[in-house]
């Protein structure tokens, strides 16, 4: 009995992260870094990896800590323990993937003041035991991932013709540029955005 | 100073900070339904860099650079930031109050606004002098207030027409920011 | 909130700043070494690229004229005989780029690598892209017919490129008179 229990809360966890509270769909956290690296598939990667494992390791360390956090230099903590993170990520990156720290740049240290990290730790780790916390930030951040690889690799795909580097659209096809330019970025997020509430306002009607 | 000029203008125009660069998308989407709102949230945010980036600038050279401890940037400039805040919203309670009832719920928000962080980063980045850093801080912090600015202003109209359900609210300003983007980027043409 | 509160809330933030920090110096001793390898790696990769088969020794006492954008100098020889030389530039488009540019003695250039730039995707990316149509133009053309070429668009990068290569060809000239050549 307790173990379905347990069961249906990971798995809330993670419709939480991947649909119903898709942090850039949904939640429309982290908009910067959004718009600005998801031009290729590869970038979108190496971000959700950073933010997923900066997310997983602050809100395993806030949870943990938050017994000693005194309410009122806790935003202050919070970003000391973030920046800790993104900085070990910002290093380890520039030592063994030294392509994708140069073309993330400074979006990496920037993961410091990505709203979704700090509201993951206020609104789930801050109140949440250690485990449930992992899991929340494992399943934001991988919605965050998934979210940010359907983003750029429609604008890889039309924007430079390729996917993950390789070479898709037929000989012949002419990227259009746009598509890559920070116009399309907003233009493409917008329109993504769209559609994700015509779903759920489908979704809801049907339900009504 | 020719120098000086070209920084300015790239940093406004050319090479805007949330059309082209990206840097607080989060403000310019949440604070731009009113154009008097986005103007105190703009204004705000040009104060507060320029005050970062003539904070952070000695920060990284006197202090970071003579002890070896440059990969401290992130966190140190993050404290740094956050402290200002903290300090110039008491400032201006007890000094401005007229400005602080203004400014003073915007000023909460900026300690995480990207701009702050990234304007204070990229003046070490590209090796900026002390001069340059200031100057590109608060014309990068003028560029933000005009993009919401014009966005705020396009915005308000949206009371008034008739926008598809779905697109409703931050779609519709997303698309309302991207064609501004194409405007922007129509002046590079020309250098 | 009484000065005594402050204090000892001071000091919990201050903790917590510390054992972050002691982490990070931790991380930072373990990937520096790997970090400034891979930055040498590179550099030499590029250089062996732009002068195929040379070897290279850092030049110091570069005698560096005012205003250069070229940061270090290599002196390229080939089985013991002078080639050319490669030069480390870093200059001013829009963003700062870092590159490496290839000239033999005779003062042609033999191509140019970049090794660091943030320049926008799809806008001042077109003057950095090495297989892109701009940079490849400087192993055809000697500098100053170079003069007419930039993009469009990024014509603020594309000047800054060529103001960088005319530096490492200036500086060739001047490096290659003081011994005689």
């Amino acid at each position: 009995m307790k173990k379905e229990n347990e069961k249906l809360t990971v798995g809330k966890i993670f419709r939480d992260g991947l649909l119903d509270q898709n942090p850039i769909f949904v939640q429309l956290l982290g908009m910067c870094s959004t718009l600005a690296i998801s031009t290729s598939v590869i970038n979108a990667l190496g971000m959700g990896g950073s933010v997923t494992f900066v997310l997983i390791l602050s809100n395993l360390f806030i949870s943990v800590l938050r017994n000693l956090i005194p309410s009122k230099i806790r935003i202050a903590s919070y970003i000391v323990i973030i920046a800790g993170f993104v900085t070990v990520v910002d290093m380890v990156l520039q030592a063994y993937i030294p392509s994708l720290a140069a073309s993330l740049g400074l979006f990496i240290p920037l993961i410091v003041v990505n709203c979704i990290i700090l509201a993951r730790a206020e609104s789930f780790a801050s109140k949440n035991k250690p485990l449930p916390s992992v899991l929340d930030g494992l399943a934001m951040g991988l919605g965050f991932t998934v979210a940010l690889v359907i983003i750029s690799a429609i604008r890889e795909l039309f924007g430079n013709g390729t996917l993950l580097g390789f070479a898709v659209m037929p000989e012949g096809y002419s990227p259009a540029v746009l598509v890559i330019s920070p116009v399309g970025g907003f233009l493409i997020l917008g329109a993504l955005i769209a559609l994700v509430q015509w779903f759920r306002a489908r979704k809801k009607d049907k339900e009504d | 100073m020719g120098n000086i000029f070209l920084l300015a203008i790239t940093a406004i125009l050319l090479e805007n900070f949330v059309f082209v660069k990206f840097y607080g998308i989060c403000p310019f989407l949440g604070v731009s339904q009113k154009s008097d709102t986005a103007v105190g949230m703009g204004l705000a945010v040009t104060f507060t860099m320029t005050i970062a980036s003539a904070l952070t600038w000695p920060l990284y050279y006197f202090v970071l650079v003579p002890l070896g401890i440059e990969y401290l940037e992130t966190i140190a400039f993050i404290l740094l930031i956050a402290c200002l805040v903290q300090f110039i919203e008491m400032f201006l309670q007890k000094a401005i109050p007229s400005l602080y009832s203004a400014l003073g719920i915007y000023l909460p928000l900026i300690t995480t606004n990207c701009a702050v962080l990234g304007v204070a980063l990229l003046n070490i980045q590209q090796g900026y002098n002390f001069l340059e850093s200031v100057v590109y801080g608060c014309c990068a912090g003028l560029g933000f207030l005009l993009a919401i600015f014009l966005l705020s202003l396009i915005r308000e109209r949206f009371d008034f027409a008739d926008i598809p359900k779905p697109f409703r609210g931050i779609p519709i300003a997303l698309i309302a920011g991207g064609l501004l983007a194409l405007a922007f980027s129509g002046l590079r043409l020309n250098f | 909130m009484n000065k005594k509160q402050i204090v000892a809330l001071g000091l919990r933030l201050a903790l917590f700043v510390a054992a972050v920090v002691a982490m990070l110096s931790v991380v930072n001793y373990l990937t520096r070494d790997t970090i400034a390898d891979r930055i040498r790696a590179e550099g030499e990769a590029a250089r062996s690229e732009l002068m195929q088969g040379c070897t290279f020794t850092e030049e110091t006492n570069v005698p560096f004229p005012e205003d250069t954008t070229v940061t270090a100098v290599y002196r390229a020889e080939k089985e013991g005989v002078f080639v050319g030389y490669c030069f480390d530039v870093s200059v001013k488009g829009y963003n700062e780029i870092g590159m490496i540019v290839g000239v033999t003695a005779d003062g042609n250039v033999t191509g140019v690598k970049i090794l660091s730039q943030t320049e926008t995707p799809g806008i001042g990316s077109k003057a950095v892209d090495e297989t892109g149509s701009y940079l490849p133009l400087f192993a055809k053309h000697d500098i100053d017919s170079m003069q007419q070429y930039f993009v469009s668009g990024a014509t603020i990068s594309s000047k800054g490129i060529w103001n960088g290569v005319s530096d490492a060809v200036a500086l060739c000239e001047l490096l290659t008179e003081g011994k005689g050549a």
